[in-house]
């Protein structure tokens, strides 16, 4: 029965991707919509450079922003061209539908980090202490994983109203803010010139904000998907 | 409908709670003296704002446990409750909102301050419960309507107590509590004066719950007769849209 979830799993996460290569829409939108704003942000702040809790600010609210336009994608597939009515005939679970979103919409923010933390670096922050980056990279899989979790819940319950894009920021901004919280207290010691350490409580409580709505979207998963 | 039954027992109970509430904030509850001054709206604001901040985190939770339970058992009425209390979840969330604000001008002089964290998670709270009803009332299918928001339910409903959680555990600067207040003046009865707003206002919005679902599950099954008797055409379909449910 496992075995048989995460063939489903693998199959709907591999059909996710193979959307976007086929129509690229989420992942080129988030990437020039991030580059924009560290751009807008490098004039915004006439030429200057930002460390510590501004530099964590700038980064989470850009991912956060991006975020929003692959959450407004990610379920018009399923609404606009009846993919969800399709997916209703088939014997995969709704659990595993609703996680391959979440799992697609991670990988597509962990992507988009590959290319807009250098980027943001570049721009704004090049004096970063090039040995915090594995634990930088390593806070910001956990972050995009809260945002993908609650993205995937918040994508579900706007996509079959009719103000789906005013509704996205609407839920999504409130309920994605501890977590934002959270990742700026753990990143801001880590964008400082002289990088400092991140206090464990911040890796616990981000992974338990992950874990929280991990079980949440578990649980709902047969009210979204159910007709 | 057992709520209808419940109704006056209720409502003879609030009377009496909200009395000897008011009868001993007023009467027996003392005013706290802070380096001699009396701090009378500070003072008699911390029997009823941290109630209304506590009911009000209650019944959003309780929304979510409808929605849950509507969820796992797929009955109208658990979505309606569920509505019901998210509903009065807000309103009491505004009246924590005026208070606390009332609380911070007469406390710290200013009306809002942004660096304080329960403050703060409270207004991120309503605002995420601000979009329950646009969300709700956009979709047009009862049923799946009924659904999506429970699934909201459900999930802002577990986002309460994280957001307080993250709020307390993210800045040392936390909420003044006078009670446990070692520096405080309150003794004994200011104890008793706050268990019983606790009591007093979890009462009052207990009977206003029953009272709303009553009178919600009432219109929804006039709605039915009036369209069963007069035909579809005799409901107006922005009212049918709003219902919150088919029962």
């Amino acid at each position: 029965m496992s075995d048989r979830r995460s063939s489903d799993l693998r199959t709907l996460l591999l059909l996710e991707w193979r959307r976007e290569r086929r129509v690229p829409q989420v992942l080129p939108t988030m990437l020039l919509f991030s580059i924009g704003a560290f751009v807008l942000f490098r004039f915004g702040l006439q030429d200057g450079r930002v460390e510590g809790p501004l530099a964590a600010g700038v980064l989470l609210v850009t991912t956060l922003l991006a975020a929003l336009l692959g959450i407004g994608r990610l379920w018009a597939a399923e609404e606009e061209e009846g993919g969800l009515d399709a997916f209703r005939l088939t014997p995969a679970s709704p659990t595993a539908l609703v996680l391959a979103k979440a799992l697609a919409l991670w990988t597509f923010l962990l992507a988009l980090h590959v290319v807009a933390v250098p980027a943001f670096l570049f721009l704004l922050a090049p004096h970063v202490d090039v040995a915090a980056l594995p634990r930088l990279a390593a806070v910001l899989v956990l972050t995009d994983l809260g945002i993908a979790v609650v993205g995937t819940l918040v994508g579900a319950v706007a996509a079959v109203a009719r103000s789906r894009e005013l509704l996205v920021p609407l839920m999504a901004v409130p309920l994605l803010i501890p977590a934002v919280a959270i990742a700026s207290e753990a990143l801001a010691p880590l964008l400082e010139r002289d990088a400092g350490s991140i206090e464990p409580r911040w890796w616990l409580v981000l992974a338990l904000y992950d874990a929280v709505f991990v079980a949440v979207a578990w649980a709902v998963s047969d009210g979204i998907v159910e007709d | 409908m057992p709520h209808t039954r419940r109704l006056v027992p209720l409502t003879i109970a609030t009377v009496v709670a909200c009395v000897v509430w008011i009868a001993v904030v007023v009467l027996v509850a003392p005013t706290q003296q802070v380096a001699g001054v009396d701090e009378g709206v500070r003072s008699k604001l911390t029997f009823l704002h941290p109630a209304l901040a506590i009911i009000t985190i209650a019944a959003f939770i309780v929304g979510g446990v409808f929605g849950w339970r509507h969820l796992s058992h797929d009955r109208p009425l658990d979505d309606l409750r569920a509505y019901v209390a998210i509903h009065l979840g807000q309103v009491f969330c505004v009246m924590a909102l005026v208070t606390g604000a009332i609380w911070g001008k007469a406390a710290w002089g200013v009306w809002w301050d942004w660096g304080e964290p329960v403050l703060v998670s409270f207004l991120i709270m309503f605002l995420l419960y601000a979009t329950y009803q646009p969300m709700r009332f956009a979709i047009e299918d009862p049923e799946r309507q009924a659904r999506t928001a429970s699934v909201f339910a459900v999930t802002a409903g577990i986002f309460t107590p994280v957001c307080f959680g993250v709020a307390r555990l993210t800045t040392n600067f936390l909420h003044p509590q006078p009670l446990n207040d070692p520096g405080g003046s309150f003794g004994a009865e200011a104890g008793l004066a706050f268990v019983l707003s606790i009591v007093a206002i979890g009462i009052l919005f207990i009977t206003l719950w029953h009272l709303e679902l009553v009178a919600k599950a009432t219109r929804i099954r006039l709605r039915r007769v009036q369209r069963d008797v007069e035909g579809e055409e005799a409901v107006p379909l922005v009212a049918r849209a709003s219902s919150p449910v088919t029962l």
